[in-house]
Parts: structure tokens; sequence; C-alpha cells
């Protein structure tokens, strides 16, 4: 029955995304993932982020930092929320991914507004083919016209069932008004894209048709990781600043000069409350503001800036461990390590 | 190889070179001055290297314009027994740092791929080719000449030029590097064409300008000089005129497909890059035109 189930889902996302598609290939739901990987009790998802290694980074001294936050974090998977790169090459690229997969953790990236100024091709840093040379890489690009690269999510399963989903998704890097650059958001497609594949995977588990006969309660808890932060991030704050920075509701800094959130809203975070899954948000972008709070029943949360390329406070850089319960909640570890 | 042509091979290859050298050099002091110049002591021995092929391009064609014989072959020597230096001194810091900031890698990687070992070998190269130089010109006899008087105005005009030839390189090695990084997608294609050949137009214009100036005698270089300068217009201004109707249409071309070649666009997220290319390209030949009409009205009037 549920082989028969999946393969109607399959010829229904074959319908949502024909639109989508790039030239005549089709893609189902089930092709922006790489096979599940097995849920543990606290899972440990390492966020690193703002890396910004280029053509002046001495990788020696960065290998030695970087075991020490790996280490002090001892993640079940690694995700490199943007700027990994900026004014960078393919050799530093290839260097900073053979370094993150020889530690024989999953990994993957959601790329940021610096990750594509290098000497090197756009179709390089976004395209499957670079990716597919490591092991442990849970990256996916099925090259589709879905706005962004490497729009993709990863399902943590016990057994057969999914119990967490995390999502990757592409912020873009810029939009240009007039004479200025603003910051690029998750478009509309992207969202339909999550939205589909939430309810997909839910109706998959709970072997119904329709995404709404499932208890809210009971929908399959998920986060989701992208660099550039949401308008909400600002409401946020200044919900949390009214209620006199209470600490059941948030924690960590708000240091940088802004927030700097994309040139619109467009919806991505109304549609996550309508959905009832994503627990978490986690962005970069912004590198020392380090708070997360938990606004309308979502976190929202920047990741703590990795290393020290270009701007940051020293005494604030290492990585974020988001640990997923087995009660579907949430809990943030900042690690700190200096250089 | 007749000397002339000789000559103007050499200079275009080492616009060439000076321009991929002065474009690698700002990417890479960009790059460490926003890392708080964490890396600028480790990176002395390759800012001498690129600055090589630089100094060498520029000493060229001021060479090429001294008349005198004697002065030449002074100013031959005299360059090559800087660059020489510059090289030797790349080389032996760049072997010393090597062992004190890269613990004797030869490849850490960074710059390039096989750094600081790429480096050093084009240090040994450089070095190779003005010990080559000043063997040929050893035998030369070089009398003392007088130095003439310093005009401020012609010094004033003396660095403007070469503020030109520096913006003009980076561009030309901004096209180098395009290869590196074009949008293989080939969306925009429209849009880039043009920007591309707006990168190479103000080292074109420079070099045509030096190679008519060798070519053409005296009475007719103002003339050539005057359609050189409608020529270098047209190009600039139908080629800036299509890239900014394809901007208009396609707000977004530059960030889709070519953000790798304004990185100091993106780093104050303001739209520089075109406008800088635009004001180079046309600038020049405007100016060539603009006086050649104005001394020729002066003229009639008289």
């Amino acid at each position: 029955m549920k082989k028969i189930r999946q393969t109607l889902f399959s010829l229904f996302s074959v319908l949502i995304l024909s639109s989508c598609a790039g030239g005549t290939e089709v893609f189902t739901f089930e092709d922006y993932k790489k096979p599940d990987l097995d849920y543990v009790q606290d899972f440990r998802v390492l966020q690193l982020t703002d890396i910004h290694f280029g053509l002046a980074t001495n990788f020696a001294e960065e290998w030695v930092y970087f075991d020490k936050v790996i280490s002090q974090a001892d993640p079940d998977v690694i995700i490199m929320t943007g700027d990994m790169f900026m004014n960078a090459s393919v050799d530093v690229v290839n260097r900073l991914y053979t370094y993150i997969d020889s530690h024989d953790i999953p990994w993957t990236v959601t790329f940021g507004n610096h990750d594509r100024q290098g000497f090197y091709t756009p179709q390089f840093i976004e395209g499957q083919s670079t990716y597919d040379k490591y092991d442990n890489c849970m990256y996916v690009d099925p090259d589709d016209d879905i706005n962004g690269h490497g729009n993709h999510y990863i399902n943590l399963v016990s057994g057969t069932e999914v119990e967490w989903q995390l999502f990757m998704l592409d912020s873009g890097s810029y939009y240009r008004t007039g004479a200025t650059y603003k910051y690029d958001v998750i478009h509309e497609d992207q969202i339909a894209w999550y939205e589909h594949v939430v309810k997909e995977t839910n109706k998959l588990k709970q072997d119904v048709d329709d995404f709404s006969l499932i208890n809210p309660a009971d929908v399959i808890p998920s986060v989701a990781f992208f660099h550039i932060p949401l308008f909400e991030y600002v409401d946020a704050y200044e919900a949390w600043e009214a209620s006199g920075f209470d600490e059941n509701m948030g924690s960590g800094v708000y240091n940088d000069s802004g927030v700097w959130h994309g040139h619109y809203n467009s919806g991505f975070f109304a549609k996550a409350k309508e959905l009832n899954s994503t627990r978490g948000m986690f962005v970069g972008h912004d590198h020392t503001n380090n708070f997360a709070i938990n606004y309308q029943g979502i976190t929202l949360s920047y990741g703590v800036k990795s290393g020290r390329g270009i701007y940051h406070d020293p005494d604030m850089i290492g990585g974020q461990v988001v640990v997923l319960s087995d009660d579907g909640t949430i809990d943030i570890e900042r690690v700190f390590v200096a250089y | 190889m007749k000397t002339k042509t000789l000559f103007i091979v050499t200079n275009i290859l080492l616009f060439f070179f000076a321009g991929i050298a002065t474009h690698f050099f700002v990417m890479v002091i960009f790059t460490d001055a926003i890392n708080d110049f964490r890396a600028f002591i480790d990176y002395i021995p390759l800012y001498l290297t690129l600055i090589v092929p630089i100094y060498a391009l520029i000493a060229l064609n001021r060479i090429a314009k001294v008349k005198s014989d004697n002065v030449k072959l002074r100013k031959i020597k005299r360059s090559s027994i800087v660059l020489l230096s510059i090289s030797a001194v790349a080389l032996v810091y760049g072997l010393i740092n090597t062992f004190v900031s890269f613990g004797g890698n030869f490849i850490a990687g960074g710059p390039s791929k096989y750094f600081p070992l790429s480096f050093m070998l084009l240090d040994a190269a450089f070095i190779f080719i003005f010990i080559y130089v000043l063997i040929i010109f050893r035998k030369e006899k070089v009398e003392k000449e007088q130095a003439g008087n310093v005009c401020f105005k012609k010094v004033i005009a003396d660095v403007l030029k070469h503020l030109y030839l520096l913006f003009a390189l980076y561009f030309l090695g901004t096209f180098a590097f395009a290869f590196y990084a074009f949008d293989l997608s080939g969306e925009h294609v429209l849009g880039t064409l043009p920007t591309y050949l707006l990168f190479i137009v103000p080292s074109l214009f420079i070099i045509a300008s030096e190679i008519i100036k060798g070519e053409v005698g005296e009475v007719r270089y103002p003339k050539a000089r005057f359609i050189l300068g409608i020529v270098g217009l047209i190009a600039s201004v139908v080629l800036s005129a299509w890239m900014f109707i394809y901007l208009a249409i396609k707000p977004n071309f530059v960030v889709d497909a070519m953000t790798a070649s304004f990185p100091l666009t993106f780093a104050i997220s303001l739209n520089v890059g075109l406008i800088l290319i635009t004001i180079l390209s046309i600038i020049p030949p405007l100016y060539i035109v603009a006086s050649h009409l104005i001394k020729r009205i002066a003229k009639e009037k008289k």
C-alpha cells in the first residue's frame, strides 16, 4: 500500500514541480535529498557560519582552530550556513571541503551572499559535481528552475520513520535597487518547495491523502538553515526587548549594526508557522549577532560566527550546536573557541 | 624580427601580464585588508613579485620614449637592476618566510594552489630574465648625461596617466580572470558580453595610442590621435549603452553572472563597478576628441 501511495505521491510531485523543472527533466520531492541519516537521541547539528576563507587564508592555522571547534561540538552533522568563501579560488574551496569531509561526519552547505565571489564559475560553487567528490557530503542541487541553488533537505530516521527534517535553503545574495544592492530573500517558489516537501513527507508517514487531516502535534519537526535573516528577526528582537530580555524567551547578543534581512518579506516565517513543522531557523550573515529568540513558537537564531574571517568579535567565534530531541524540542549550545 | 615589432609584441605581452598582476594584487590585498592585514607580512614577497611586471611595463614605455641612445641604455640597465633586486628580495624573503610562517610547506595554498612555490618560481624566472638583459647590455658604454628640468605640470600629467594605467590594467586583469569565473549558463550573455568588452577598452586605448605614437610621424600624429579618439569614443558609448540597456531590462544580471568581477561593488553594496568602467572607457577618448576640436576651432578663429 505504501509503495502504491509513494508512486502516487511521486506522480503528484511531478505535477507540482514540473513548473520548476529545468528543460525536460522533472523532479520529485525525494530528488532533493541524499539517503536518510539515522536519528540518535539528542542529535547534534553543528552550525558553522561565515567562515570567509579567501586568497589570504593560512590553512595550517585554520585547521588547528576548526579541529578545536569540531571536537568541542562533537556533532552528528555539520551544516555551513553560507559565506564559507569570499574572494576565494577553486583550490581554497577544495581545501575547506576536503578538510570538513576528513572528519567522517555528514555535512552540507547553504550559500551566502559572498560565496559566488571568487575565481571560479557560479556552476563550480553551486553545481552537484563539486560536492559529489566528497563521501560525507549531503548537498543536493538538482539543477531545477527553483530560485537559488542547493535547496535540499535531510531526513533523520529511526528505522523507516522520519523523526526530524533539516531544511537547507539558498537565501540568495543581492538584489539591485537603483544604484544600491540590497540582500536577497527566500523566494516564493522556494517556500512552495518547502511546503511541498513538508506536506508530502508527513502524508507519507501518516499514510493519509490530505495534510490537513494530520494532527498539528504529529507533524514531523524540522529545522531550517539559510544565510540571510528574515524580517521577523527584527520583530523577535523587539518582542524580546519588550519582555525585558526574558531568559525563557531568548539568549545571546545583538551587537551588529543591524539585522541585515532581505529586501522584502516573502512569507517564509508565516508559512513555517502555518505548517507547524519548523521549530527553529538558523542563519548567519550578521557576524556579531548571535541571539536566539523563541518568537511565536519558532526559535529565530543566528549562528556563532566561525573563525576570524573579516569582521568579528574574537570572544564570540566558534560554532553553534542545535540539539534535536525526540520530543520535538530543540536546545542551543554555543561553542566559543578563541584562536 | 624588427626592433619596432619586437617592442610592440613585448609591450602587448607585458601589458597582459601586468594586467593579471594588477588585478591579482588588488584581490589579494583587498582580501587581506578585510582580514585586518593578518597575512600582510607573509605576503610581502607575493606583492613584490606582482609589482615586477607592472614596473617593467612602465619602465619599458618610459625607455621607448627616450630619444638619446645613451640615456635609453642607462635606463635599461637601471630598471633591470631595480627589477632584479625586487625579484631577488622576493625570492629570499619568500624562502625564509616559507619556513617561518608556513612550517616549510612550499604548497601551503591560499593565493594559489602551489603558493608559495609558484611565486618563487616566478621570482627565479624574473631574476633569470633581468640578468640576461644586463648581460646583453654589459659591454655598452654608458656616458653620463645631465638631467633636464622637471616641469610640475608634466609631473601631474604623468601621475594621472599612471593612475589611469593602473585602473586600465586592473580591468584588463578582471577580463583575463573572467575566463575562470564566466557564467557557463549563458543566461546573461547579452549583458556580460559588452561588460567584458568594456573591461579591455581602456587598455586597448592605451596600447593603440602608444603604437600610433611610435608609428606615425609628428605631423600626422594629431590627426591619427583624433581618429583613435573618435573610434574609442564610439566603441565606449555603444558598449556602455548596450550594457546599461541590458541592466535596465535585467536589473540583477551582474549579481547572477558577474559577482566575481566586481568585488568592491559588493563589498560596499553600491553599483560603482559599472559606472567606473564606463567613465574609464569614455573619458580619455572624449578628452582627445574635445581637445582636438577646441584647438581646431581656436585655430580657425585666428
